[in-house]
Parts: structure tokens; C-alpha cells; sequence
């Protein structure tokens, strides 16, 4: 027998669930790992953009509070020196030159408030290109600053304010953002109005520089949300933070923005823009404008990503690691076993002594070696019984063989030629030797016949029939009468037997002149008269009781007066107890019945073959469970020659 | 050899010949649009810079007025600077109510884009009533007297130039505005308005169409020939603009950059998009530049009468030349 083929080694198997266990709490831990991980990152990324936006919109708040103080400063000079129009200029060079971030400064006066000026505002300003002050007279027919945000909106709330960022055509121009001071008269009518211009250069670098992260950005907006500094280009300057959301098309950040410009709170949200999401942590500054880092989240998780990313790696070559050591390990552990399967097969082919591997441990598979090693001796000692149960058993068959052959040749088959009796017989044991019996001799115009059954089967059964054959054949020649022979049969069996088993016997003789016949039954089955003329029946009998079971029996004969052409049919109860496979027995009535459709002119063989194929076909080949023995006797039809 | 030489001499004197002629036929217009630059004078923009102009055989230059300038273009035009200028119809009708030569060669917006914009809703115009309200410096008095003289209201008009700036900073309780820009600014400017605090005039009775292109009886007496090939250049140019957006935004935007003006890519687009709207004539339905109608304009002067916004009724016949 040829060794299967496995596909798959029990090792790598066994490793693949371990790794596939291993592999599936490995990955929940990294999961829970790297979402606890961005959470708190993202957190304290969060908490560190808000300290950083905070911290620089204190100092930008320190530098525009010190312009507005200035401007405060200069306020109250021009209330004590504003009908001198030349220390008019000299206030705004002052207010110039005390502070950095102011390029240009104007006392805007209110329309004819100097009799015969309609404009007059004294400014003074950083010429970009040179550095050098310089001074005008604002207001013109194409410079109309009443109408103008920083001239309009402090003197319409009577409150300083900052204006939008704007272009200083008439000044230093360049973008700026411009602080404006209404200034009272003694009636608290606003007469005046005194600025300071702030480059938004400054403004632009100091946010600019803030880069917490790679790709962060830094928004500055004005009141009406106007970048004051921008990360990009744009495409014209005036981009106003809604008009990049509306780009966007996500109404919730233009909420997000409204709380930040509109409503001038603190706050925090996440969007997305072009793929990539980012957090915004905003703030409002004292001017009413606001500040805002962006940052995005995959440059503050970066390196959170790739540590996520070289644990992984390390991970799955650790998991890589495990099934190989653990492929390596079960291999080496269950290597025994590829050696018990090698010793089973060659113990399995006949080599009981196939030698067993070595095993040192003291574990499961020394239980088992021990286990073969029992299953081996066990085996071979079982072989050993059975080679010598096998030699007995074949002995005895052919001991039973031969016996068979004695008790076949017990019994006659010299069957009388055809003459005025046809007489045919044959006996079917259910084993090699059976316990069922006939006989039959003809003494001139005398048919002796007899056909019996002993209890049980076997050997023993064998045995009984052979005393029983040989008493019938002593008696039998001693002229007596048929009650006188089953009694001595009798009394013989009773003395042999003593396991309590017994004959049936039906004993018959015929006078083949007269046709009379005589017989004394035993306790067997009665035989069944076909006659030439009329319905086969059973022939009366006087039940008697069977031979063996009381030695002093009294045995009663019987006779009957047969005519020519009737046949005689004598069976023992293997016929009529014949099973079919359903367990139907083929009975008495069947038996009849047989008889019945059997044909007029057929001879003692034939209805023996046809009782015999007529079994056959009533139990299909279902086992045969008692012997079986037929014996027919047909005489001569009336005018018929031999 | 020579004489192909000769030839082609002559063929090339020939061309430089009908090439000076051609140039010399280019008539000069001026043109000043009577805001700053911006996308609501896109066709004007396309007309210039694709060309329509000089197929028309006009030579225009377009001359911007300054955000803070004291002067309107009714004066340039009045003093002889400018040739052609945009006004809005009832800006026109009070100037040639007091006197100013005005006609009207072209009606451009078909529609009202007038509305208003308060901190707190505004359902009627008697909710103006006492509020102080931000409106334009430059010759929107008529308006804004028509406007009060209509609902019978006492509005505190404040004058400004960028009037949207006044209203975020709370300088005022409401403010006019345009539907193609100062609503658009102030959208831009704090992310939403809310719906109840918007009044449009159009749905209380103020329908009258707003630009127009004016010239005075003088220009127009001596170049009629030249305004109405501006004219057709201009349609050409705002159908232009209609079909290839995108590009009439890019062209507005050198106009807008040049005039250092603070707008944006989203403000502008949103502009053009609401005054092609306004082109849309809504008696039939098209971009057809229509003149503005009898019944309109007598029902405007009527008003503008009735509110004491002007001295005098105004005929059509008088200004409009279709």
C-alpha cells in the first residue's frame, strides 16, 4: 500500500492558526494603540497650536495696543495744539517716528472745519523706496477721505476702530491697515479724526512664521474677513476667508468661520480641502480681527504614523518570526509522530517487530510510544493465537469435511431402478454434517423405508443420525414389525443419548403387490399422499412421541391402502421451516400447495428438484438454517409398464 | 526676376497704404464706467480686449473713476473727458432733470437689482422707517429721496463709498445695496444673510431697470455713427461674456488688479453670474438689450415726481434714444 500524500503538515497548520490568532490581537492592539494614539496626539496638537496662536496674538496685541496708545498719546496734543497747523504735521511725524510699525500717519479734519478748507488733513508718511518721512494735505476732489472707512467709521460710532485692509494710493503706497481715533469737542461732537497706518508687511511675516508643523498655514482676517495675510497667492487681493469656503462647498465651515470672524470667539474644528483633512484652531485679536493656524493632520500624525507604521513592520516580522520558530518547534515535537506512523505502517504490513523510535521526554508521546508499544506486542501475540485458532479451525474442517463424506456415504443412493415403486431422496445439511436421516431397502415385493430427524445440529446431531442410521439398519433386518423397530430404536437412543436429544422418525413398508402400507410415525412431520386421483394431502398420523425421549415408549403402527399412481412425499421440518428473507416460513399449506401444481406424470426426482427449486425460490438465497432431506415415492399408474 | 521684384514692391506699398488708411478711419471714444472696477462692466472688459471695439472701428479707451474720487462720471462727461459713460436710469433722469444734456443710448440691465440689508429682519419698507441706512455717495440721492418719498419713511441716509464696510462695522442699522455686489461682499464678508433681513424694492413697487450707457445730445448730435457701433460692440461683448465666463472673469480680473480693488475670484464670479441675470429682459425672456419702455420709464419719473426726488417731469422722448 502506497503512503498518501498531505498537502498540509499538521505543523504548518497548527503555526498558521497560531499565527492567525496572534495576527488578529495584534492588529486590535494596533488599532487600539494607533486610535488612542491619534486622539491624544491630535489633542495635545491641538492644545499646542491654540498655546501657539494665543501666545502670538499677545504679541501682536502688545504691538497694535502700543500703536493705539500712541495714537491716544498724540490724541491729546492735537485737543491742546489743533488751531496750529504746522505742529499739526509735526503730531503725525512724531506719531510716525515713535512707533515701527506705523508708516503714515493723518489728522483728518471734519469738512470746513477751518474756515475756507474743505479738506484738511495734515499726513506724514515712510516713503517705501527711501525711507525718508513726508508730508501732505489729504483730501482733493480725487482723494475724498469723508466717504473713506477709516475717516467714516470712527466718526459715525465716535469710537476708535480698524479699518479693512486696503491699498494707500495717495501715500505710501502699499497694503495697509489704518487705526482711527475720533477726536471730541467740547460739545462731544466728533471734529476730527486722528490715524495711524500700519504696514501689513509686518503683520503678514510674523504670522507667516508661525509653522508649527510642515504644511501649516497661518490665516489673519480682518472684521469683514478679508485675509490680512494669506498663505497662497491670490487670485485677487480681496479674498475673504468665506469666499475660499464657499470653494469648498461645506456649509458646516462656513458656520465654523462665522464663530470665528463673526461671532470673534475661540474655537477649534476639522475640515477638508483637496483630500487632505486639516484642524483650525482660531482666536480673536483686540482690533477685532482674527487669527487662525490650520494644520493639517497627516503632517501633526506623521510621526505617529510612522511609528504606527514600524511597529506594524516589526510586528508582522515578529508574527513572521513566531510561525517559523513555531513551525519549527511542533515540527521537531511531532517529528515522533511521522516515525510512529512510519513503524505503524510497517507493523500494519506484518513486521511486528519494527522497532519503535526513541522518545527521551516524559510527555504525551511517550504515552503514546508506550501505547504502540503495548498495541505491538498485543498485535503480535494476537497473531500468534490466531495462526495456531487457524490451524485447529482448518483441521477441524477437514475433519468435518471427511465427516461429511461418511455421513453422505451413510446414506443410500442406489435408488431402485424404475419398476413397479420410483423412489428418489436427497438430504441438504444446513453445516458440514447434519443431524436428518433416510434410508429405505427393497426385500422382494417389500419397500422398507424411513426417514428421520435429530434434534439440534452438528457434530452431535451427526452422531445421534449415525447410531440412529445403524440401529434402523440392525433392527430393520430383523423382520419385525415397524412399532416393534422405532421401539427398539428407542430404547437405544435413550440409552446412548444422554443430553436430553431425540429422533424424529417416521418408519414405512410397502407392500409393492398390494399396495398396502404400513408405517409408525415418531413425532415427525407428516408426509404428504399425492394420490393418482383427487387433492394431495397429509398422511394420518398418530403422533407417538420421538425417539429417545422415553425409553419404554409405547409406539403404535398405522396402515393405509394406497393405489396405483399415487406418490408419497416424506420431508423433515427443514422444508416446511425454510425462511425467506422476511422470516415467512414455507409451511404445510405452501407445501400443499407445491404438491398441488405438481405434474401427474412427474417422477421421484422430479419432485424432489422441484420441491428443492421451489425452496430455493421461496427463501432467495437466504441462509439455510436446518438440514433439509426429501424423499418421494411414486407408484406404478394403473397399466403402465416398468 | 526684376520685375517680380518690382512687383512685389509695389504690392507691399500697397498694403502699408490701405494699412494707414484703416488707422486713420479708427474713431477714439473715452468710456468710464461709473463704478470701479469690477465685473459688472465685464462686457465692456470683453469688448476691449477681444477685439469687438476695434472691428467696429472704434479706438476706446476706458477710463476708471477712484473709489474715493469726489467727482462722478456725469461730470467728466459733462466737462467733455469722457465720451460714453454707465449710469444707473434714475441717476440720469435726476441729471437731466437738472438740466445736465443726458441721453440714453443703450439700456443694459433689463431688471432692479436694488435691495436692502438691515441687522434685523425687515419684512416691509415701513420697517426702514427711523434707521439709519448706509446708501452711495455718488449721485444716489434720488434714490434714496424717491425711496423715502414712495413709502412715506424718515430714513438717516449715510453716504459712503464702500458702503458694505459701514454696515459690518455697525456704523449704520442697514445699508442699500446691489444684488450683484454689495449683497455679494457682505455674503463673502460674514459666511450667510439671513433671508428676513433682506427687502427687495422690486417686490414694493421699484422695478425700474438700472445701466445704461449715456452720452450727452452734443456726442451724440456729432458721432451718433461711432455710439452706435460702441453700442453693438458692448452686446457683442456681454454675449461674449455670457458664452465664455470663465475667460470674461479672467479679463475683469487685470481691470480689477490695475485698480488695486479688493475683490475676489468668488465675489466676481457671483457678479457676473447676478448682472447676466439683470441683462435678461423679462418681457421676453432674452439678452436683448431692449430699451427701456415708455410705461417704465413715465412710471419711474412719475414716482420720482411724486417723491420730490426731482423738480420737473422728464419726457422719454427727451432722453431715450433707442
Amino acid at each position: 500500500m502506497s503512503t498518501p500524500r498531505y498537502s498540509t503538515s499538521f505543523a504548518q497548520r497548527l503555526s498558521i492558526i497560531v499565527i492567525a490568532l496572534s495576527s488578529l490581537l495584534f492588529l486590535v492592539g494596533m488599532a487600539v494603540v494607533a486610535c488612542t494614539g491619534r486622539h491624544l496626539i491630535t489633542q495635545e496638537a491641538t492644545q499646542s497650536a491654540a498655546n501657539l496662536l494665543e501666545a502670538t496674538i499677545k504679541d501682536v496685541e502688545k504691538e497694535l495696543c502700543a500703536v493705539e496708545v500712541a495714537t491716544a498719546n498724540a490724541a491729546w496734543l492735537v485737543k491742546e495744539h489743533g488751531n496750529d497747523q504746522e505742529y499739526l504735521y509735526r503730531i503725525t511725524r512724531q506719531l510716525v517716528d515713535s512707533n515701527d510699525h506705523i508708516v503714515g500717519s493723518a489728522i483728518a479734519f471734519v469738512p470746513d472745519y477751518f474756515p475756507g478748507k474743505h479738506y484738511f488733513a495734515p499726513y506724514t508718511w515712510i516713503d517705501e523706496e527711501t525711507g525718508k518721512r513726508k508730508r501732505t494735505q489729504l483730501g482733493s476732489g480725487t482723494y475724498d477721505y469723508f466717504y473713506m472707512d477709516w475717516f467714516q467709521v470712527p466718526r459715525l460710532t465716535g469710537k476708535p476702530s480698524w479699518s479693512e485692509p486696503y491699498y494707500d494710493e495717495n501715500g505710501g503706497e502699499q497694503w495697509v491697515a489704518t487705526y482711527s481715533r475720533p477726536l471730541r469737542d467740547a460739545d462731544g461732537q466728533v471734529y476730527a479724526v486722528i490715524t495711524a497706518d500700519i504696514s501689513l508687511a509686518w503683520l503678514s511675516t510674523k504670522f507667516g512664521s508661525i509653522q508649527p508643523y510642515p504644511g501649516a498655514y497661518t490665516n489673519l482676517v480682518s472684521r469683514s474677513g478679508t485675509y490680512v495675510c494669506a498663505p497662497f497667492s491670490s487670485w485677487l487681493e480681496g479674498d475673504t476667508i468665506f469666499s475660499q469656503a464657499a470653494e469648498m462647498h461645506d456649509p458646516t465651515v462656513t458656520q465654523d468661520l462665522r464663530h470665528m470672524v463673526v461671532d470673534r470667539k475661540r474655537g477649534v474644528f476639522s475640515f477638508s480641502e483637496a483630500g487632505v483633512e486639516y484642524f483650525s484652531v482660531y482666536g480673536p485679536l483686540c482690533n477685532g480681527w482674527s487669527a487662525a493656524i490650520i494644520c493639517p493632520y497627516r503632517e501633526v500624525l506623521r510621526s505617529a504614523m510612522e511609528m504606527t507604521a514600524v511597529l506594524l513592520a516589526a510586528g508582522l516580522a515578529g508574527l513572521l518570526g513566531i510561525f517559523l520558530l513555531c513551525r519549527a518547534a511542533v515540527t521537531r515535537e511531532t517529528r515522533p509522530l511521522s516515525a510512529f506512523s512510519e513503524s505503524a505502517r510497517a507493523i500494519a504490513s506484518g513486521n511486528f517487530d519494527t522497532p519503535l523510535p526513541r522518545i527521551s521526554t516524559r510527555d504525551e508521546i511517550a504515552q503514546l510510544r508506550d501505547s504502540f508499544d503495548y498495541m505491538q506486542a498485543s498485535l503480535k501475540q494476537y497473531m500468534a493465537d490466531l495462526e495456531r485458532t487457524t490451524a485447529g479451525k482448518q483441521r477441524l474442517e477437514s475433519e468435518l469435511s471427511i465427516a461429511h463424506d461418511i455421513q453422505m456415504n451413510m446414506l443410500p443412493t442406489d435408488f431402485p431402478p424404475p419398476g413397479p415403486v420410483d423412489l428418489y431422496a436427497g438430504m441438504t445439511p444446513a453445516r458440514e454434517v447434519g443431524g436428518d436421516l433416510y434410508d429405505f431397502t427393497i426385500r422382494g415385493h417389500h419397500l422398507y423405508f424411513a426417514i428421520g430427524d435429530v434434534s439440534g445440529k452438528g457434530v452431535s446431531a451427526a452422531l445421534i443420525m449415525a447410531i440412529t442410521r445403524s440401529a434402523l439398519r440392525l433392527v430393520g433386518s430383523t423382520r419385525t414389525t415397524l412399532d416393534n423397530v422405532v421401539a427398539k430404536i428407542n430404547r437405544c437412543i435413550a440409552e446412548y443419548d444422554s443430553s436430553g436429544m431425540f429422533v424424529t422418525l417416521l418408519t414405512g413398508h410397502l407392500d409393492l403387490q398390494t399396495l398396502e402400507l404400513e408405517y409408525c410415525n415418531a413425532g415427525h412431520n407428516p408426509p404428504v399422499v399425492i394420490p393418482a386421483a383427487g387433492q394431495p394431502h397429509f398422511l394420518p398420523l398418530i403422533p407417538n412421541l420421538v425417539v429417545g425421549a422415553m425409553d419404554d415408549f409405547p409406539f403404535r403402527m398405522q396402515r393405509i391402502q394406497l393405489q396405483p399412481g399415487d406418490s408419497l412425499l416424506l420431508y423433515t421440518d427443514g422444508v416446511t421451516e425454510a425462511e425467506a428473507p422476511a422470516q415467512d416460513q414455507y409451511g404445510e399449506a405452501r407445501l400443499l400447495n407445491w404438491a398441488h401444481h405438481l405434474p401427474a406424470d412427474a417422477s421421484a426426482r422430479q419432485a424432489v428438484e422441484s420441491l428443492t427449486a421451489d425452496l430455493h425460490a421461496f427463501t432467495c438465497g437466504n441462509e439455510q438454517n436446518d438440514d433439509i432431506t426429501i424423499m418421494a415415492i411414486r407408484l406404478r399408474p394403473q397399466g403402465s409398464q416398468a | 526676376m526684376r520685375v517680380v521684384s518690382r512687383l512685389l514692391a509695389i504690392f507691399a506699398a500697397f498694403c502699408i497704404c490701405i494699412s494707414s488708411a484703416c488707422r486713420a478711419e479708427l474713431q477714439e471714444l473715452v468710456f468710464m464706467p461709473h463704478w470701479i472696477p469690477q465685473g459688472q462692466f465685464a462686457g465692456v472688459y470683453v469688448a476691449q480686449d477681444k477685439g469687438f471695439f476695434h472691428d467696429e472701428g472704434l479706438k476706446v479707451t476706458i477710463r476708471h473713476m477712484g473709489l474715493n474720487s469726489a467727482e462722478t462720471p456725469l461730470d467728466y462727461l459733462t466737462r467733455g473727458q469722457v465720451d460714453i459713460t454707465s449710469m444707473q436710469l434714475v441717476q440720469a433722469v435726476e441729471a437731466r432733470a437738472a438740466g445736465a444734456p443726458l441721453l440714453n443710448v443703450m439700456q443694459l440691465s433689463q431688471r432692479s437689482g436694488l435691495w436692502c440689508v438691515a441687522h434685523r429682519p425687515i419684512r416691509t419698507p415701513q420697517d426702514l422707517n427711523h434707521m439709519k441706512i448706509g446708501t452711495w455717495r455718488s449721485s444716489h440721492r434720488a434714490v434714496c429721496t424717491m425711496l423715502a418719498g414712495m413709502h412715506g419713511l424718515n430714513i438717516h441716509w449715510v453716504y459712503g463709498s464702500r458702503i458694505s464696510s459701514l454696515f459690518i462695522y455697525k456704523a449704520v442699522d442697514a445699508t442699500l445695496c446691489f444684488s450683484y455686489n454689495e449683497y455679494i461682499r457682505l455674503l463673502l464678508s460674514t459666511g450667510s444673510v439671513a433671508r428676513e433681513n433682506v427687502l427687495r424694492f422690486s417686490d414694493f413697487g421699484y422695478t425700474a431697470p438700472e445701466d445704461g450707457l449715456y452720452v450727452t445730445e452734443e456726442t451724440y448730435a456729432q458721432r451718433r455713427d461711432a455710439l452706435e457701433r460702441f453700442a453693438r460692440a458692448v452686446r457683442r461683448g456681454w454675449e461674449y461674456a455670457h458664452s465664455h465666463q470663465a475667460e470674461a472673469l479672467a479679463i475683469s480680473a487685470r481691470y480689477i488688479r490695475a485698480g488695486h480693488v479688493s475683490s475676489n475670484k468668488e465675489l466676481e464670479r457671483m457678479m457676473l453670474d447676478e448682472y447676466l441675470r439683470l441683462l435678461v429682459n423679462p418681457r421676453t425672456g432674452l439678452r436683448d438689450f431692449a430699451p427701456v419702455t415708455q410705461e417704465e420709464f413715465d412710471k419711474l419719473v412719475d414716482d420720482m415726481v411724486r417723491a420730490r426726488a426731482i423738480p420737473r417731469k422728464v419726457e422719454y422722448a427727451e432722453m431715450i434714444r433707442p
